[in-house]
């Protein structure tokens, strides 16, 4: 099926783009609509991805192949325990959740400590202590990372009043931290746009256009 | 103060002129220069330096809100490496929708070479848990992925087979949304050494000059 000679599928994708974009007039039904049916399908979709690229090669396939080699049979913890998180929606065993969740916490601590430790602070401190005895542009840009990094520092340092020399240095602190939202704003924006000229190239080029031009 | 009657101008008006100054260029191209930008050039010869047959992983962390700020970066990227006649091993580790790009894309880039499928790239498809499957990738990419996106066994094929981990790999180019090129660079560039180069959206763009300028990344996206 295709009226005007556009598939069915572009149809769809533009009834519900409008339908989404429509919240900018103010909230109405087919807003609802699209948003429900968007929620919907993102979670289902997520199921199946997940079965079909996770569980079901690297979980079930070897567990039912070959369950003795190549120690498939300790799968078998890693399955119990995601089938014990489900156990929070039976009263009875629910507690048996808690462990299952504390091993999958565990396990994302350990990774992420040491992946914050390897990769943000020794990385980012490093590149902090800065030489400013090179002359150049660069030695101000050195100055200017430091006086950044110390300030703001100073601004999350609520052990004591920030008034006095304190007070002064706390709010360059401010100033940065404001010159740096102000940058993240910007590209914000910069990516929205992006997106909505992503959505209006549809609309114009896959749908209207091949419309008009029949 | 007439100046501030533009506080109570309807949000609909603003609305409005952004949708008039987001059609007009798409319905009359004005033809913008593209000028790359000296992160964007860095990559660039990164890729210059890779002899043919050298190793690449390219993971397709973006869902359909992204593409159209990702998918240029992606066919550019693609195409050079290519031409380069750099092997491509194709993951994604973004769970909504990154893989069906991956498969779209791939498809429409790899049509345009003359190339053979499990020899000269791969598409291992998606992998659940984010960090996790990073991590282990350290050991064995085999393991991680046993199978590629259509299910076929990895088992057996010679780009699989020569490729174990990211010791085999010189690079490690991700196109990202969110957190995850942060993930590459502080978890893989980190604890593994291998090149990370990111094409981020312009919402992640700030953070990610701290890891261009401090060397862990060498790319922040094609500007």
């Amino acid at each position: 099926m295709a009226p005007f000679g556009i598939p069915i599928g572009v149809w769809i994708n533009a009834f519900l783009t409008i339908c989404i974009l429509s919240f900018l007039y103010k909230d109405n039904p087919f807003f609802r609509f699209a948003e429900s049916l968007f929620a919907g399908m993102s979670l289902g979709y997520y199921i199946g991805i997940v079965t079909e690229n996770t569980l079901k090669p690297n979980l079930f396939r070897p567990m039912i192949n070959d369950f003795w080699g190549n120690h498939n049979f300790l799968l078998v913890i890693p399955m119990i325990l995601g089938v014990m998180l489900y156990f929070r929606y039976i009263r009875k065993i629910a507690w048996l959740a808690r462990i299952a969740l504390a091993v999958y916490i565990g396990y994302y601590v350990g990774v992420y400590l040491m992946q914050k430790l390897h990769g943000d602070i020794l990385f980012q401190a490093r590149d902090t202590i800065v030489p400013l005895t090179m002359g150049g542009i660069e030695a101000v840009w050195n100055v200017v990372i430091i006086v950044g990094v110390f300030s703001v520092l100073v601004y999350f340092y609520f052990s004591a009043e920030h008034k006095g020399a304190l007070g002064r240095v706390s709010r360059v602190g401010i100033w940065f931290l404001m010159i740096s939202f102000g940058a993240s704003f910007g590209y914000t924006i910069m990516a929205r746009i992006s997106l909505l000229m992503g959505r209006f190239s549809f609309l114009v080029n896959t749908w209207v256009r091949p419309m008009i031009s029949g | 103060m007439k100046i501030q009657k533009l506080l109570y101008i309807d949000r609909r008006i603003i609305y409005l002129l952004v949708a008039i100054g987001a059609l007009i260029p798409i319905i009359r191209p004005i033809g913008l220069p593209v000028v790359p930008s000296a992160p964007v050039q860095g990559l660039f010869e990164r890729v210059e330096e890779l002899e043919p047959g050298d190793a690449v992983m390219l993971s397709f962390d973006y869902g359909p809100s992204s593409e159209p700020e990702l998918n240029p970066m992606s066919a550019a990227i693609m195409r050079h490496l290519f031409m380069r006649e750099v092997r491509v091993m194709v993951v994604a580790i973004f769970p909504l929708g990154g893989v069906q790009i991956a498969i779209r894309e791939v498809a429409r880039i790899t049509s345009e070479f003359d190339l053979e499928y499990g020899v000269d790239y791969v598409n291992l498809g998606y992998k659940d848990g984010g960090q996790a499957p990073m991590k282990a990738m350290g050991v064995s990419i085999q393991d991680v992925f046993p199978a590629d996106v259509e299910t076929t066994p990895t088992e057996g094929m010679p780009i699989v087979e020569d490729v174990r981990n990211y010791g085999d790999i010189e690079v490690v180019i991700t196109l990202a949304t969110g957190i995850i090129g942060e993930w590459w660079a502080n978890l893989v560039n980190a604890q593994f050494g291998v090149d990370v180069a990111v094409g981020c959206t312009a919402v992640s763009a700030p953070k990610y000059y701290a890891y261009l300028r401090s060397g862990q990344m060498i790319q922040r996206g094609l500007q």
